[in-house]
């Protein structure tokens, strides 16, 4: 708290104007509101004096006649001061942050395209994450707008014909370089991968420009995911909402459910119980070790050691068993409410996992063993998807990628939550800056997890495991950070007095980490380019949260395939004339 | 710098781990056939008992995907409508019934080809308590 204040006096005597507008609602939350024409005053300030080099997000809000923009800046010690400007709704706009944060444009492009807030100097780019079709003028989070309005825009398809649906093969021009780009020439070869591809585990779209075999250009397209569930969050009750974010991953859903209650039990001024904080902490680290195994059968299959894939996904079904134990299910735990957990840890039980981590710890040691010692791996991986630690610093990295690269930033020793405060374990760096880093970050990890996770069954205290939580949370805002298997992930959470929130914005890490992708692929070979994306851990249904349900009522088979036929036909596909053309050849 | 090192492909150590899995069982079950036994804290088919349920609507308010519809039929007598399909089974529904007449069961095999058959609809009692689950579109 002393630290806060210090900030808070530094502040004022720097500028006395703002004498009694810092507010701080706890041990390392600052709240600053600034006017638009000073803004840039106290930013600039904050990021060269104060050291708030992070930008976690940006956060946009509609208030009446008003757009509210709070961006959150941490600092390497924990602290976040949230400052907030207001842009008039009638002809405002904000200048873009890009000369301080070049990984900060996709957070505001975001707000343009769901809010429409504009942003002076950003460069023209594609928009995110909205589709492509989806017609102007349409912001969903702004107040008054109705999901239901959607359907009666009948220019959603028309909208949009010129960018939508583009014929394979042709090359568009619309799009143009985005944040995430290189610069592209003309003669080059571009290779579409995805949305669907088989090197991606989710849709996301990177259009690659090659010079040979090496890459001098990549556009990423994001947004494919979107489902809008910030909205529907609105719409919503906070029990109801523990749930919907819970499902915004599935591999980190313990990650964004924690994150959330987080947020709202401090509006809401509940003390969370012992119990209930251990409880969290211990399905947080099994879902680490969840997470990380995953990740390392990926990349095992990513480079051709498909052996590693099958081992590593078989010791996995160790941890998904202990987890389906404690909560009930494999995944979307739904272990958390708002004021503690939903399901108590018996005795047998923290022996089953002792038993279970035993068993892990063995095999990891195994893995690292081969991490550490086998030449094919190490050669393939070793140079590959270099991040130097500048940049790390400068794209706003997090995670074990940003780890790997040697920056020391881990929510969970800055900014303690549940019961990380209080267990002894090590932030895994490595000086590495490459692929083969990454491996290594998340092998050690694993290691810490386990220890963690003996800690907290041996120190977790008696008593109950939840507060009674009121339906109406009294008005008020959070940012709460959580360190999930990917990196930081935050959720604000406005609240106006009611049973639903006003706003909640979710930062998965991925979207901070995806912006270095480019970076690391630069000049780097095709090959490359799968494992270096799943060398980031990319969670993509993460980062865009939003499904738009067309509701066309039940269809058959056949009406499905006749619509497929159909909609290809318009795109000048006709599969009519294609089969009989090759049922002719065959003949 | 990795050049450098001397080179330590060991094939050996692999083909060790290789056949010692040619003996272990295998690492999956043969299901059908074998079932793995649901863990005691499962989420899976809600049961409602009519006879328990005083029609307070606080499963049909807490519920994220508004899955269940509970009718009054009657004198302290309820219907509940459960849509398999919009369930997320996770079970705030139990959490939040005062009298617990909403259970989740171990059942999760509950895929369906025909949408309608995943809607459930659970019978008030006639008149004495008990409940009766009764599928609509037919049987499974």
């Amino acid at each position: 708290m002393s630290q806060s204040i210090e900030i808070k006096t530094e502040l004022e005597n720097k500028f006395d104007w703002l004498k009694d507008q810092v507010r701080i609602t706890r041990e390392n939350r600052l709240w600053l509101d600034v006017p638009a024409d000073k803004f840039f005053v106290i930013f600039d300030y904050l990021i060269s004096l104060a050291g708030f080099k992070e930008l976690c997000t940006i956060t946009g809000t509609d208030e009446g006649d008003n757009y509210g923009l709070m961006y959150h800046l941490a600092r390497t010690d924990g602290k976040v001061l949230n400052l907030k400007t207001l842009v008039p709704k009638e002809g405002g706009s904000m200048k873009s942050i890009i000369s301080y944060f070049p990984g900060g444009t996709i957070y505001e492009r975001e707000i343009n395209d769901l809010l429409g807030v504009k942003f002076e100097g950003l460069p023209p780019g594609r928009r995110y994450p909205l589709p492509d079709n989806w017609p102007e003028g349409e912001h969903p989070l702004r107040k008054g707008w109705q999901p239901d309005k959607l359907s009666k825009v009948e220019g959603i398809k028309e909208a949009g014909e010129e960018r939508l649906n583009m014929p394979i093969g042709i090359r568009s021009e619309i799009s143009q370089p985005t944040d995430f780009s290189l610069i592209r020439r003309r003669d080059d070869v571009q290779i579409s991968i995805g949305p669907q591809h088989p090197a991606l585990k989710e849709p996301e779209s990177f259009n690659v420009t090659l010079q040979g075999e090496k890459i001098s250009g990549i556009e990423i397209k994001l947004g494919y995911n979107h489902r809008g569930i910030e909205k529907a969050c609105e719409q919503r009750s906070y029990i109801q909402d523990v749930y919907l974010v819970e499902r915004i991953c599935g591999i980190c859903s313990h990650t964004h459910s924690t994150c959330f209650v987080q947020a709202v039990e401090e509006i809401a001024g509940l003390q969370l119980p012992k119990r209930a904080a251990y409880i969290r902490t211990l399905v947080g680290e099994l879902e680490r070790v969840h997470s990380h195994l995953l990740w390392l059968g990926v990349a095992g299959h990513e480079v051709g050691f498909d052996t590693l894939l099958m081992y590593t996904w078989r010791d996995r079904e160790i941890v998904m068993d202990i987890l389906a134990m404690l909560t009930g299910n494999r995944v979307n735990y739904g272990i958390n409410q708002v004021g503690g957990v939903r399901r108590d840890v018996t005795a047998e039980q923290a022996a089953d996992i002792l038993k279970a981590v035993d068993q892990l710890e063995e095999q990891t040691k195994y893995y690292i063993e081969v991490a550490t010692e086998e030449q094919t791996l190490i050669q393939r991986l070793s140079g590959v998807g270099k991040l130097s630690k500048e940049d790390v610093l400068k794209l706003g990295t997090v995670g074990p990628t940003g780890r790997a690269s040697g920056v020391e930033r881990d929510v969970r020793r800055t900014d303690p939550y549940a019961a990380y405060g209080e267990l002894d374990f090590k932030v895994i760096t490595s000086d590495q800056c490459d692929v083969y880093g990454r491996a290594v970050v998340r092998l050690l990890e694993l290691m810490e997890s386990y220890s963690m996770i003996r800690q907290v069954l041996k120190k977790l205290p008696d008593g109950p495991i939840s507060v009674r939580a009121p339906r109406r949370i009294p008005a008020g805002e959070a940012i709460s950070r959580y360190e999930a298997p990917r990196g930081e992930d935050v959720h604000y959470v406005k609240s106006n007095g009611t049973e639903n929130p006003e706003r909640v914005k979710v930062r998965a890490p991925t979207l901070a980490n995806l912006q270095s992708v480019t970076k690391m692929l630069e000049d780097r070979y095709l090959a490359d380019l799968p494992i270096v994306i799943a060398a980031i851990d990319p969670c993509f249904s993460c980062t865009d949260r939003l499904i738009k349900v067309e509701d066309k009522g039940l269809m058959t088979w056949e009406e499905i395939r006749q619509y497929g036929i159909e909609w290809y036909k318009k795109q000048g596909v006709d599969f009519a004339r294609m089969t009989g053309k090759i049922g002719r050849s065959k003949e | 710098m990795t050049k450098k090192k001397k080179s330590r492909i060991r094939p050996g150590k692999m083909v060790e781990f290789v056949l010692q899995s040619l003996l272990k069982k295998p690492a999956t079950v043969n299901y059908p056939f074998t079932k793995m036994p649901m863990p005691d804290k499962f989420r899976g088919k809600l049961r409602y008992d009519a006879a328990k349920c005083i029609g307070c609507m606080l499963c049909v308010k807490d519920c994220p995907s508004g899955a269940i519809k509970i009718k009054k039929v009657g004198e302290k007598r309820f219907e509940a409508d459960i849509d398999l399909g919009k369930c997320v089974y996770c079970a705030q529904c139990v959490d939040s019934c005062p009298k617990k007449a909403l259970m989740a069961t171990p059942e999760f095999e509950l895929a369906q080809i025909d949408r309608n058959k995943l809607k459930v609809i659970f019978d008030a009692p006639p008149e004495a308590p008990g409940g009766t689950e009764q599928k609509a579109g037919g049987s499974q």
